[in-house]
């Protein structure tokens, strides 16, 4: 088994962050494709499994001229809101069918630039099936009353995972809806428990409101996000394989990481999101320590076979509607 | 002098533990295993590669080849002006220093004094045209969900409507752009607002609670046509547009926990936006008052009488979460005006 290891330090982040910061604010934003890049490239290539370290590769001027469209076009969209609804809505009747594509391109952009041992990785869904999975699925879901969410977001994580590429490897999973559903059950559950706690106490002493809503607030969210990261990503990390070169594996513990958030929450908001540098490391340095990865000779011959960097603009505007999954 | 490293084949995972030596403007790798030379380059064939401050800094051959020096205090000549620059301030501690006590203040500066000034500067270019499309759309959003038919009698509309345009011309603003409109509203209670273009709805329930003293009827008009010649309407449109794009820059790529915090700091800043627009107001109708020769008492009065006073006193911290300054300071701001 080979460690992920995270070599990066809060110290030294900050003082990148809070340079980048300063110069985006002195430049209109202009830099923030420039900060961007730099931010990334020092948390990749801090990362390194087996003496390689990853990297982050895209070219800021890519980014800052994606940017630069797709704020135009979210410009655009919101004048269109406010002087003409009939075209307004139009535009947002054509977002939604460009959704998919946005989702393609922006998932493929991201993680072409990322690379590791100079090969990059990739992501080759199709529109048909990105519609499938991640809108129409869910939508439809409303008419099980959820209970078939779970289930449909299995079958879009495995056919998200099949369409990941290292070079000319794919990535293959097999998943299993019960993990899933236990997901939502530990949700449910702290949801019912640290509702009904809240409600007491704030029934009891109404004056406490002010301390325990907000606080009860980040736990649920924390918790929630917690959880789901938690089982989720163990599960699809061990059963999935690089074809025949390489196996992953994860243990998160919900416990554990959960504590990293509350905190990494509390620091942001006594800190005015100062210590934001501070909560970034630790977050990769808990996901780190909890991968480890095992792979044979084969992952010495692997080859890019994807070379185009022309649409890097178009991903960028893509990435610039913000389409995660 | 040569330096350890690993060299990487281009496009490949393949690559080699080597050596690399650097003599005026070549470049050479060399195999650590067998000593053979393995590339050769030109120091200004380099493919441009941003250096991060405490990492090895990666050198990328024309073939697409590449080089990781195993030492990460090592930096290369011809590193961009860019990256040697941003390692000078980083690494200064006066700088550094400067820079972590100008970045929040012009943050602050940024929000709420820039991008106040922008925001009003752009809305007070926006043409009559524009604004009554946009109210248009607006006041027809009210009527579906919010407002339904007025109830006051249609004379006293009328009347009140008169009087309004007269003091309006006394007060030397032009009258053809402002429409005074009447609807029955629960949501809104009683209340007045603005729309951009210069339409002033009056909900019945406000009506009915001044409708013995108009003249209190117009302190509160005079405050809604305060918001319409500035512009406060618009501004704040544009303004949450742009609040919105500079906190999004700065927390950009955080984790999705972030959202609520980004949600939470966006309400407060918003929110003193509007306190700050509501006291422009309250001046305004104090100095319309004025010169209309009527008495400044009417607003204090006009405010006395339509919000409830208990209610605002409920909680300290609701005052950084309030659209409107806290009623017993506005009433206080009158009173000090008078003198």
């Amino acid at each position: 088994m080979k460690e992920t290891i995270f070599n990066g330090s809060a110290g030294e982040y900050f003082k990148i962050w809070i340079t980048n910061l300063f110069l985006t604010i002195i430049t209109f934003g202009i830099y923030s494709a420039w900060a961007e890049v730099i931010n990334k490239k020092y948390i990749y290539q801090n990362i390194t499994i087996d003496g390689h370290r990853f990297d982050y590769v895209a070219k800021p001027i890519q980014i800052l001229k994606g940017r630069a469209i797709g704020l135009m076009l979210l410009l655009l969209v919101g004048i269109l809101s406010v002087f003409n609804p009939m075209l307004y809505v139009l535009s947002l009747i054509a977002l939604f069918i460009a959704t998919p594509w946005l989702i393609n391109k922006s998932l493929s952009f991201r993680l072409r630039m990322t690379t590791y041992r100079g090969v990059s990785f990739d992501f080759r869904g199709n529109y048909k099936e990105t519609f499938l999975y991640f809108m129409l699925l869910p939508i439809l879901s409303i008419f099980t009353l959820f209970i078939t969410l779970p289930l449909f977001q299995k079958f879009g994580a495995e056919y998200s995972i099949n369409n990941y590429s290292f070079g000319q490897k794919t990535f293959k999973s097999k998943l299993n809806a019960k993990e899933f559903y236990k997901a939502y059950l530990f949700i449910g559950i702290v949801f019912f428990v640290i509702s009904s706690l809240s409600g007491f106490i704030f029934y009891l002493f109404p004056y406490a409101g002010i301390v325990i809503l907000p606080l009860s607030y980040i736990t649920l969210i924390v918790s929630f996000s917690s959880i789901w990261t938690s089982i989720i990503r163990n599960h699809t990390f061990n059963n999935s394989e690089l074809d025949g070169i390489a196996t992953f594996d994860s243990k998160m513990d919900i416990v554990a990481y959960t504590k990293i958030l509350f905190t990494n929450v509390l620091a942001l908001l006594f800190s005015l999101g100062l210590a934001y540098p501070w909560v970034a490391i630790r977050n990769i340095k808990y996901l780190s320590n909890a991968t480890s990865s095992d792979f044979n000779d084969g992952v010495d011959s692997v080859i890019n076979n994807s070379i185009k960097n022309d649409s890097a603009v178009l991903d960028e505007v893509a990435g610039a509607f913000d389409v995660q999954l | 002098m040569k330096h350890a490293g690993i060299y990487y084949l281009a496009n490949s995972t393949k690559y080699y533990l080597a050596e690399l030596e650097v003599k005026d403007d070549s470049i050479k790798i060399f195999n650590v295993d067998s000593d053979k030379l393995i590339y050769k380059a030109n120091v200004h064939e380099l493919i441009n590669e941003i250096s991060i401050q405490g990492n090895s800094t990666l050198i990328r051959f024309p073939d697409g080849s590449s080089f990781i020096p195993d030492d990460p205090s090592l930096k290369w000549e011809w590193d961009s002006l860019s990256s040697k620059l941003i390692r000078k301030i980083t690494n200064n501690l006066k700088s550094l220093v400067l820079i972590i006590l100008l970045t929040p203040l012009f943050l602050f500066f940024a929000l709420f004094y820039g991008m106040p000034f922008l925001s009003s500067e752009i809305a007070n270019r926006v043409s009559q045209d524009s604004k009554e499309v946009i109210s248009t759309n607006l006041l027809k959003k009210l009527e579906d969900e919010y407002f339904e038919e007025s109830k006051i009698d249609y004379l006293e509309q009328e009347k009140l409507k008169k009087e309004f345009h007269k003091n309006l011309s006394d007060l030397n603003i032009n009258s053809d752009n402002y429409r005074l409109m009447f609807y029955k509203s629960d949501i809104f209670g009683a209340n007045a607002v603005a729309l951009p273009d210069g339409t002033i709805v009056v909900t019945d329930q406000m009506i009915s609670k001044l409708l013995n003293s108009p003249n209190l009827i117009m302190a509160i008009l005079f405050h809604e046509v305060g918001h319409v010649e500035d512009n406060h309407g618009l501004s704040q449109i544009i303004q949450s547009l742009g609040v919105g794009l500079i906190i999004t820059l700065i927390i950009g790529d955080a984790q999705g926990l972030s959202d609520a915090l980004v949600g939470s700091g966006f309400v407060l800043v918003q929110q003193s936006f509007s306190r700050k627009m509501e006291v422009e107001a309250d001046i305004f109708a104090l100095e319309s008052l004025k010169k209309l020769e009527m008495p400044v008492e009417d607003f204090s009065n006009a405010l006395e009488s339509i919000m409830d006073l208990d209610e605002d006193a409920y909680s300290p911290y609701k005052n950084y979460l309030s659209s409107h300054p806290h009623t017993k300071k506005r009433i206080e701001l009158a009173k000090e005006y008078r003198q």
